[in-house]
């Protein structure tokens, strides 16, 4: 093109033009340039790798939740079909005269019953949640729950009180087909074999389900004459929120009315907390890439400082080089994000095959969805890794287009060019604000502050990295013990002093991956220490009766206490109640309590000062008030303190309680409320026993009372207190088993981290260990020096990587578990983790070092400082 | 006892011979001159003196010692105790300062303190950086360097002080001083000198000259 035509374009196509070519020009660089990678090639390698595993655990995590709650949901919207409300009850129900009243209120166009229940299914041990509802009601409702409705023969089943319909991917799971059965232990503790004889429609929330009879349901659930839940429509011209608002004002306390999508997205919320923890927690290994993205580059920069030196002096810009650089970390960042989307789905769907779609932590008990490829969270999670990529690479690349050709040429320059790293008031800076970010209050139960103020600190002490590097040089530059320290040692501990820009930056990925492990094991290891002491408070007796429901008349319990065999037994009714509409519902746990002593059977952690109890009779002369142990979660989420005064729904009407005390609870996240057996009897004329502490008789065995009990088969079995704090344990275990997997990936970002960056250190140093080869240092001298050298930058890395490992654990512990959870729990160091850790990483620092520094300071290498001979 | 005495000297790589029947020897206070045309085997024989590399045949004898019949950790203490080295680009150890990097032989070989700083001193007094021991690298010129390495090469009187082009990365003026003193610091010590050139200039001030041609050294006139 020749300048007049060029002329001749108008400003807009020129600007374009131009802005194409040096786009151009730049990507043709960057294309060229890549090949100075070669020399880097594992360190790459281990950047590629950890953000791919940082976008795959990203997103598995984000898919697994996504599907999980999508599908629970669903369920919970389409399994009430076309209502426009959903009234619903506890856990124990609510009786079907509220039904009646429904039925009969105007506005209502029709009310569809239903009790719903979670039941194990014998043969394949998967927990399988149903509905049962009226065929000939849900029809108006719920169509879809009703797969007969064209098929006279198929209708008649409906009516049938032995039979399931059942949504196809679980007839998969199950591995049964129509006309096969399922079984299910019933609260009565009788298997009810169940007959498949129709499939429930494929769609998302009914493909896992499973429909039967509603008197089906309640015989199961031991709910006769009584519902979980009431679909309604509501007539045309009816404005629902109106008819909600009347009807709530009618119904029995506990039971609640809402839209169906605000209850399933009111229940989703319960399990919101835990998966924003995993979803952060898995983040953290995409900003542990980000840093080794950032190590890698900037030794890359430190390497080939002379290279853009001299492609300055041949004409690149400022701009341009810095545009080279971060298009070729976008390029890293690409790589290893689309490599971890791939591993994203195929770890989603292991996951979800062999934690469930809880990962493990009991949420959404019987959903079974499947992994679905979605397209924006894939995207987001692929912009992530790029994003993580070139911010890791920002620092780095922007030191190296500010190198002046003539400086960048000279020796020495790179210390020069890193000195600002050796500040500390920016790390120092950071860690303040991560410490007033603590301030900033949970939003629906996510510590953003906690998580804000956890980022800032992993930066913070990243950034005061290299000086405490510094520090730590200074303290070994003294006299050990009154001798001078061997030539070995003193070369070691002068090159590192003289130059720890390197190390220093290398470091940054080792010390988040240090902190990260450290902070996770220290708060997974303090939960795990104070759930044991938990469970020994919580389970006093040496055996206990009830699972799955069971129900106790009073003749059992009668028949329970009369056993020779029992030296002392203790009966408790597990009921649910809402406090709140709109909130889970809340346990009532009404148990034989000593008024008195309740921390002899309750884990308190606050309690009503004494002067009130002895005033309380004064208060309540005529009526004193019986008292309740709220668990910390309901203490926090209903805003009660001990002495305070609570209406608990009991048997349809409220009663009143004084909270005595606040106790631990890591049974129940959605709360928990102690109150004694009598005042629940008394408020709901409800004798009926959940489960039972059982105390040996003295002189009689385990298996004595084991036997004697043995009438109670097959309702319920007798289980050892040790069996039962063991198989919570493993619970417990499984449930933290994603935590584990991170302090693993940590670990192993770590680990790989340090290998990788103390290679190519000592790579970087080829020429100048060859000197001292020629000088006389022996080949096991210089591989110990490299040794030693190794040694101390990782004893620097694990310094401050447990020392911000053990803030953020603490962070984690009295702010994240807290607002998220609204559990407390002591803090337990791990030491014998951490010093494996410490261990392993010094090991394998030392190791590296030391056949790093022999692989280079032999055979051809040892020449390289005579290459011009 | 010669400083350095190479008999039979044979160094092939696959087929090709590098160095064929090599004979030298070098005398105490005396200093050679190697010339030769690029890949003529000059640094492959600096290399076997060096013990760096191996030999396929003959003899290389440092101060009376074979070093054939050394392994390598033998050879890099003959190298410690008796061989010092000056680099065309210095190769000093940025990480210490000049009387650190003067120091470091001595360290190697367990001198005392005193004595050492003793040693150091006067080196840096002989080659003029009597005021400069704590300077850092960085502070220093090339000419200044290179003094510095001088110093290092002759700090623990070896027996041998091998020299790769050590003025070659010098201007005229600098390169005339550094190695006079270098010379005459060798000189002085009655040690040998081995020095690879490509300065006709540098070669004519040694004691002799050598070339290397087709792997054979042959006397220079």
């Amino acid at each position: 093109m020749t300048g007049s035509q060029d002329a001749n374009r108008s400003p807009i196509v020129r600007l374009l033009g131009s802005g194409w070519l040096r786009l151009h020009r730049v990507l043709r660089l960057a294309w060229l340039d890549l090949a100075a990678w070669r020399d880097a090639k594992g360190r790459l390698a281990v950047a590629i790798g950890v953000l791919a595993l940082g976008t795959g655990m990203g997103l598995a995590i984000e898919r697994v939740n996504a599907v999980a709650v999508a599908e629970f949901q669903a369920g919970m919207t389409m399994l009430s079909g076309e209502a426009d409300l959903s009234v619903r009850g506890p856990r124990s129900g609510f009786t079907e005269e509220v039904l009646a009243r429904l039925v009969l209120r105007s506005g209502v166009a029709a009310a569809s019953p239903v009790v719903e229940g979670v039941r194990t299914e014998r043969s394949s041990g998967l927990e399988i949640r149903f509905q049962g509802v009226d065929a000939l009601r849900a029809m108006a409702v719920q169509p879809a729950l009703v797969p007969a409705v064209g098929d006279s023969a198929l209708r008649l089943t409906n009516l049938r009180t032995d039979v399931v319909f059942v949504g196809p991917r679980l007839l998969e799971r199950l591995g049964r087909q129509v006309g096969d059965s399922i079984e299910l232990l019933d609260v009565s503790g009788h298997q009810r074999a169940l007959e498949i004889v129709g499939l429930l429609p494929g769609t998302p929330g009914l493909a896992g389900a499973v429909v039967m009879d509603i008197a089906t349901a309640q015989s199961i659930e031991g709910l006769e004459g009584r519902l979980t839940r009431v679909d309604l429509r509501v007539q045309p011209g009816v404005d629902p929120a109106v008819l909600r608002s009347r009807i709530a004002a009618d119904l029995p306390s506990g039971v609640e009315i809402a839209a169906p999508a605000a209850q399933a997205s009111a229940e989703a919320q319960v399990s919101r907390a835990y998966r924003v923890n995993l979803s952060v927690l898995a983040l953290v290994a995409l900003f542990c890439g980000a840093l080794l993205v950032f190590s890698a580059q900037a030794l890359q920069v430190a390497r080939r400082r002379s290279q853009f030196a001299l492609l300055r002096a041949l004409g690149l810009t400022r701009h341009e080089l810095l545009s080279l650089q971060v298009l070729q970390s976008a390029l890293v960042g690409a790589v290893g994000a689309v490599l971890g989307l791939v591993l994203a789905y195929a770890l989603a769907a292991l996951v979800l095959r062999l934690m469930g779609a809880d990962l493990g932590a009991g949420f959404f008990r019987g959903v079974a969805p499947e992994v679905s490829f979605d397209l924006p969270a894939s995207l987001t999670y692929l912009g992530a890794g790029i994003a993580a990529s070139m911010a890791g690479a920002l620092l780095p690349s922007l030191e190296a287009s500010r190198t002046e050709p003539a400086s960048g040429l000279r020796p020495g320059a790179l210390e020069a060019a890193w000195k600002p790293l050796g500040h500390a008031w920016p790390g120092l800076v950071l860690i303040a604000l991560a410490g007033a970010s603590l301030a900033i209050p949970a939003r629906e139960a996510v510590p953003l502050g906690g998580y804000c103020s956890i980022a800032l600190m992993l930066l913070g002490v990243v950034a005061l990295t290299p000086r405490v590097l510094v520090i730590f040089l200074a303290v070994l530059d003294r006299p050990f013990f009154g001798h001078q320290p061997s030539p070995v040692v003193r070369t070691a501990l002068a090159q590192l002093r003289a130059a720890p820009a390197g190390p220093a930056v290398s470091l940054a990925a080792i010390v988040a991956a240090v902190s990260l492990a450290v902070s996770m094991m220290l708060m997974v290891n303090s939960f795990r220490v104070s759930f044991e002491t938990w469970l020994a408070h919580i389970l006093p007796a040496q055996a206990y009766v009830g699972e799955g429901g069971l129900r106790l008349s009073l003749a059992d319990q009668r028949r329970i206490a009369a056993s020779p065999a029992l030296g002392r037994v203790e009966f408790m009714r597990i009921d649910e109640v809402r406090l709140t509409a709109g909130r889970p519902l809340v346990a009532i746990l009404a148990r034989d309590i000593d008024p008195a002593d309740p921390g002899a059977r309750l884990p308190l952690v606050a309690r009503a000062p004494a002067e009130l109890e002895a005033s309380e009779g004064l208060l309540f002369v005529d009526s004193p008030v019986a008292k309740a142990w709220v668990s910390e979660s309901v203490a926090e989420l209903e805003q009660l303190s001990p002495g305070q005064l609570v209406d608990l729904p009991l048997g349809g009407h409220p009663v009143r309680f004084r909270v005595d005390g606040v106790w631990r609870d890591y049974g129940r996240q959605q709360g928990a409320i102690v109150i004694a057996r009598s005042a629940y009897v008394a408020a709901t004329g409800d004798p009926v026993a959940s489960n039972a502490a059982l105390w040996i008789a003295p002189g009689y065995s385990f298996a004595q009372l084991q036997a004697a009990l043995a009438w109670l088969a097959p309702r319920a079995s007798v289980r050892d207190t040790g069996e039962i704090r063991q198989y919570s344990l493993s619970i417990f275990d499984r449930t933290f088993a994603v935590t584990w997997s991170l302090v693993g990936v940590a670990v192993v970002i770590g680990l790989a981290a340090l290998a990788g960056n103390l290679t190519a250190l000592v790579l970087a140093r080829r020429r100048e260990l060859s000197v001292l080869r020629h000088l006389g240092f022996t080949l096991g001298e210089v591989s110990r020096m490299i040794a030693l050298q190794a040694l101390v930058i990782v004893v620097a890395a694990l310094g401050a990587g447990m020392f911000a490992g053990t803030l953020i654990g603490v962070v984690l512990v009295e702010v994240v578990n807290r607002q998220a959870f609204h559990w407390s729990m002591e803090l337990h160091m791990p030491w014998g983790a951490l010093s494996l850790l410490a261990l392993a990483m010094c090991l394998l620092a030392t190791m590296t070092g030391y056949l790093g520094g022999r692989g280079v300071a032999s055979g051809e290498v040892v020449r390289a400082a005579s290459e011009d001979w | 006892m010669n400083p350095l005495e190479v008999s039979s000297l044979v160094k092939r790589f696959g087929d090709r011979v590098i160095l064929d029947q090599v004979e030298l020897t070098v005398g105490a206070a005396e200093i050679v001159a190697i010339v030769g045309e690029s890949g003529s085997g000059k640094s492959t024989l600096l290399n076997l003196i060096a013990g760096l590399e191996s030999a396929d045949a003959g003899d290389i004898r440092i101060d009376g010692v074979e070093l054939g019949s050394l392994d390598d950790d033998g050879r890099t203490f003959m190298r410690r105790r008796s061989v010092g080295f000056v680099f065309q680009a210095f190769h000093l150890l940025p990480y210490l300062d000049v009387a650190g990097n003067v120091g470091l032989p001595l360290d190697l070989l367990a001198w005392a303190s005193a004595e050492r700083a003793e040693r150091v001193a006067a080196m840096l007094s002989a080659v003029g950086l009597g005021s400069r021991s704590r300077a850092r690298l960085q502070e220093l010129s090339g000419g200044e360097q290179q003094r510095v390495a001088v110093a290092r090469a002759l700090a623990h009187k070896p027996r041998l002080v091998l020299a790769d082009e050590p003025t070659g990365n010098l201007d005229t003026r600098t390169a005339g001083d550094v190695l006079g003193l270098l010379l005459n610091e060798i000189r002085a010590a009655g040690a040998g000198g081995l020095m690879v050139t490509h300065s006709s200039q540098a070669a004519r001030r040694c004691d002799r000259v050598v070339q290397i041609v087709d792997g054979r050294v042959l006397a220079v006139p």
